[in-house]
């Protein structure tokens, strides 16, 4: 019989036993591996999110201040933007000019509720026309002047139904009072982008004209690009070229002075209406990175993963501490047996490594346990349908939480399992490995 | 002969009929007339101002305001008194400044003259010293009737792209130059909302709407209606126009 067979016929010599430490790991495998798959989930889920309704991985914002200091979003002058972003053009695969209404009042007869309202260049943003997904109506006419997509959530408040006439008020750049006549011309389900905000579609033309902007005028661009890995490359590149002729912020600047301004400003829509205490000339540009925006959740993800890393830390310990002992029992209850293999020929490394094997196996075995149960659990908790409205809202990818484990995250965890098995089983089993075989022969317990 | 007097009648009869009686740059300086009636120079002012606000989706809500106003130092303080979840909320406006006071988070924010007062009809300029005369400029006068009142109806654009509505049409009393209806357009020339002041009472001097109706025209049924009260134009302690002052009357 060889050492694996003993070691794997010992475990099965005491099932109670073997279930329960087995179960305590399989515990702590499952807390390590369902966080992580959740973090990692979430954090995946927030970039397709803000890459899907920013339109983009680098965003450049441009504000101008008028003659009485007021501050105004819009990029006017396109002539610096356009040599900065030929330096980046090998990394961009679409490029997106969009005008925003930040918080605009979509109203429907005596009915009305707030929705921010993006301008689109539909001719150009193929990527955003793929990924909304349409409940109700479409998008073929969606290039007619006054045409508007909404979320599902905001046409039910509504009572509206394609083909319906809306207003929207809304401020100018300027802030003056204006008001829009749309058609609604698709519902959209919200889960395919914020359901913390609603946000509508319109032509940016119509827009502009609304908001008091010129046809060739807009207010953000955003970069969508080949490789999301080439992000922070390509901002430098835009600032660099930027700041031999323009004002530029960044979001990394912010972060230094402590301030939160440009991410605020993206998600805010930027300083518009606030005077200015010292005015500039021409445009102040802001770039902004998904990664500036998302810098805030990755933190928060690195402190669950922290966590939840010392909850498995803490619970191997008290795993590990109960291995020890069972280990020391195991060598109590088999010491005359231990004799019998050593009278017959067994060496002592041999003696040792059953010991090892055995608790390798246990700890093997809970660990298997552990994924199935963290994989049954991640599957089950992925086919919820959560409501738009829900707490989760911001996490959730098509309704749903999604769950991403990754293969070597899981062989990370193992490994580190089994050397602490291995470590905390050692010296049971050493000194197994070193009883003598008279005195091992001799007990009587 | 008798043909041509006919039609010189005819159209004298006519021609002053439609002419106005007023030109363009006396209506301008009725636009200041009314700045200089309706803003408190010289003195404070303070009032209770009660406001009764009609919604189709929230329905019928309450609320009060104690106001407070120095309208020399472009400065006033609009406290929430009533209802109970809002009390403590205040508007402080200093020059060019507006804050918003929030005294749950405890934080003073910036916001605009041009946003809505505490989600009604109102704007926070609608409370504030008036500017008619520098925001606007008269594009046509007409002589009409507004009840029983003779008034000047007359049609404003704004001289600036930042007055809150780039048109306006009002209607003013001829005899007091006092304002009884406006409307307000968008850019795009709809109409946005209608304000009425059917009250004026005489302060000093100064003549101040106590009652005023704000009628949104974009949402069918949404107005609001304030009346105010507890007129006074004793002087008032510099320490009521600060931040602090809002914090404190929050303890």
């Amino acid at each position: 019989m060889n050492i694996s067979k003993i070691s794997m016929r010992n475990i099965t010599r005491q099932k109670k036993r073997s279930f329960l430490l087995g179960g305590a790991i399989a515990f702590g495998i499952f807390i390590i591996i369902t966080i992580g798959s959740f973090t990692a989930g979430m954090t995946e889920t927030l970039k397709e999110n803000f890459t899907s309704i920013m339109g983009g991985h680098i965003y450049i914002l441009g504000t101008e201040t008028l003659e009485s200091g007021r501050i105004v979003q819009v990029i006017g002058d396109t002539e610096d933007l356009e040599r900065a972003i030929d330096t980046v053009d090998d990394l961009v695969e679409e490029y997106h000019v969009r005008s925003q209404v930040r918080i605009g009042e979509i109203i429907y007869g005596s009915k009305s509720t707030t929705l921010q309202v993006s301008g689109i260049d539909w001719k150009k943003e193929q990527l955003l026309k793929d990924t909304l997904s349409i409940a109700e109506g479409s998008l073929d006419n969606i290039e007619t002047a006054g045409s508007l997509v909404i979320p599902e959530k905001i046409a039910e408040k509504l009572g509206v139904i394609p083909g319906e006439s809306v207003l929207i008020r809304m401020d100018t750049v300027t802030g003056q009072k204006n008001v829009g006549e749309f058609t609604v011309a698709a519902i959209i389900q919200e889960q395919d982008s914020f359901s913390f905000i609603s946000a509508g579609y319109t032509g940016m033309d119509y827009l502009n004209e609304l908001i008091g902007l010129e046809p060739d005028e807009y207010q953000y661009l955003n970069l969508h690009l080949e490789d999301i890995e080439k992000m922070d490359i390509a901002a430098e590149r835009l600032v660099t070229e930027l700041e031999k002729t323009s004002l530029v912020e960044t979001g990394e600047e912010d972060e230094e002075e402590g301030k939160d301004r440009s991410h605020g400003m993206m998600l805010r829509g930027g300083m518009s209406g606030i005077s200015a205490d010292e005015p500039w000339e021409g445009t102040k540009f802001s770039i902004t990175t998904l990664n500036d925006i998302m810098e805030p959740v990755l933190q928060l993800v690195n402190i669950l993963n922290i966590v939840s890393l010392a909850l498995f830390v803490i619970l191997m310990i008290i795993t590990m501490v109960g291995l020890i002992n069972t280990f020391r029992m195991v060598l109590i209850e088999r010491t005359k047996e231990i004799g019998t293999m050593r009278a017959i020929g067994m060496h002592r490394g041999s003696i040792r490594s059953i010991f090892l094997l055995e608790a390798l196996y246990l700890a093997l075995f809970g660990a298997v346990a552990g994924i199935l149960l963290s994989f049954s659990t991640t599957i089950i908790t992925g086919l919820i349908r959560f409501t738009s409205d829900s707490p989760l809202g911001l996490f959730l990818h098509n309704g749903r939480l999604q769950f991403i484990t990754s293969p070597g995250s899981v062989i990370k965890v193992v490994v580190m399992l089994s050397i602490m098995t291995l470590v905390a089983v050692y010296l049971p089993a050493r000194k197994a490995a070193k009883l003598k075989v008279v005195d091992a022969l001799r007990a009587q317990y | 002969m008798k043909k041509n007097i006919i039609i010189f009648m005819v159209l004298l009869i006519v021609g002053l009929s439609t002419a106005s009686a007023i030109s363009i740059n006396e209506a301008n300086s009725i636009l200041d007339t009314i700045d200089t009636s309706r803003n408190f120079t010289g003195t404070d002012f303070s009032a209770v101002m009660t406001m009764i606000s009609e919604d189709p989706d929230t329905g019928v809500e309450k609320k009060k305001v104690q106001q407070f106003r120095r309208d020399d130092e472009e400065m006033f303080l609009m406290l929430f008194i009533e209802p109970a979840s809002e009390k403590g909320q205040g508007y402080l406006n200093i020059g060019e400044n507006l804050w918003f006071y929030d005294p749950q988070s405890r934080k003073f924010n910036h916001t605009s003259m041009k946003e809505s007062f505490g989600g009604t009809d109102a704007k926070n300029s609608d409370f504030g010293a008036s500017s008619l005369g520098d925001d606007y400029k008269v594009l046509s006068v007409e002589e009409g009737k507004l009840g029983r009142f003779n008034v000047y109806i007359m049609d404003l654009e704004g001289t600036n792209s930042e007055v809150t509505y780039p048109a306006v049409k009002i209607w003013i009393t001829k005899d007091t130059n006092l304002m009884l209806k406006s409307e307000d357009f968008s850019a795009t020339g709809r109409l946005m909302r209608t304000s009425l002041f059917p009250s004026y009472a005489k302060v000093g001097e100064k003549y101040l709407a106590t009652k005023m109706i704000f009628k949104d025209e974009l949402i069918e049924g949404k107005k609001t209606q304030i009346t105010i009260t507890d007129i006074s134009t004793k002087d008032l302690p510099d320490s009521i126009f600060t931040k602090s002052y809002v914090e404190r009357v929050n303890r």
